[in-house]
């Protein structure tokens, strides 16, 4: 299962993935100056987290056993930085 | 940003005669609001042409657009051997009338001092300032981008370019070339 790292989780975080906004790390309520109207950036699908894993963005991947409360969790490496 | 270094290659005209002047909108945000180490990954910066592809906010922030008389905007980056940098101005915006809300979001804007825009032009390109890609890393420029001058005015009568206005100027100093942004005009009136 994919989610976002920690820090995200804590402070969400929103980007544009193929046209849509999508937050990371959960929903994101966003209230502009009006007349515009309030609405949510949903947290991004597990389809869209590996898309975003692929981009560079620092996605947790947590592998459950099966019948067990086990899993193992590990930050993806090797980000696609502009250095 | 580019490696910039000695060398002088083609510099040409082409023939889209892209050269229509002024401004077509300007949005601005306080950069702390952008993630700026997700801002690195390539997804979201293409440092080979300086360019923005993409912005990431943090949390429910949200880009303001300045809508002001499209026909005095203009954007100028000055740079001198004697300098050394860029001086950005954004002179003359101007918004005709009054009203107590723009009053209040105008003083606002005068204290926030950290100010990232992206200014659209009217040949399809945006630039960014208030922020820059230098050595791998995003870094505030020389001077953080602000309202440098604000008049609050009733004007007066008998003389068509002096009616009841706010005008405000805007400056900044970076040592390189500002960024480029692609992300289009559609796509930042819903961030």
């Amino acid at each position: 299962m994919l989610t976002a790292a920690d820090k995200y989780k804590e402070n969400p975080i929103r980007t544009t993935l193929e046209g849509k906004q999508v937050a990371i790390g959960g929903d994101i309520k966003v209230t502009p100056t009006p007349p515009k109207i309030p609405f949510t950036v949903k947290e991004a699908t597990q389809a869209q987290y590996k898309k975003l894993e692929e981009l560079g963005y620092e996605i947790i991947k947590t592998e459950e056993n099966a019948g067990t409360k086990e899993s193992a969790t590990k930050a993806i490496k090797g980000r696609k930085t502009n250095k | 940003m580019p490696t910039y270094s000695p060398s002088l290659g083609d510099v040409t005209t082409t023939t889209l005669c892209a050269s229509k002047g002024g401004l077509l909108s300007v949005f601005w945000i306080d950069k702390t609001n952008i993630d700026w180490t997700a801002m690195l990954l390539a997804a979201n910066y293409n440092v080979a042409t300086n360019s923005v592809l993409n912005w990431v906010i943090l949390g429910g922030a949200t880009w303001g657009e300045v809508t002001f008389q499209a026909k005095n905007g203009r954007l100028d980056g000055l740079f001198t051997s004697d300098n050394d940098y860029y001086e950005v101005t954004l002179p003359n915006l101007i918004i005709e009338g009054r009203d107590k809300a723009r009053t209040l979001a105008l003083a606002n804007a005068t204290t926030t001092c950290g100010i990232l825009a992206q200014v659209f032009d009217n040949n399809g390109y945006a630039r960014i300032i208030g922020k820059e890609h230098v050595n791998g890393a995003w870094v505030d420029p020389l001077e953080n981008f602000k309202i440098s001058r604000h008049l609050d005015t009733t004007g007066a009568f008998g003389a068509a370019d002096d009616k009841t206005r706010d005008e405000f100027d805007m400056a900044a100093e970076h040592r390189y070339p500002f960024p480029y942004s692609d992300v289009d005009l559609a796509t930042m009136r819903t961030l």
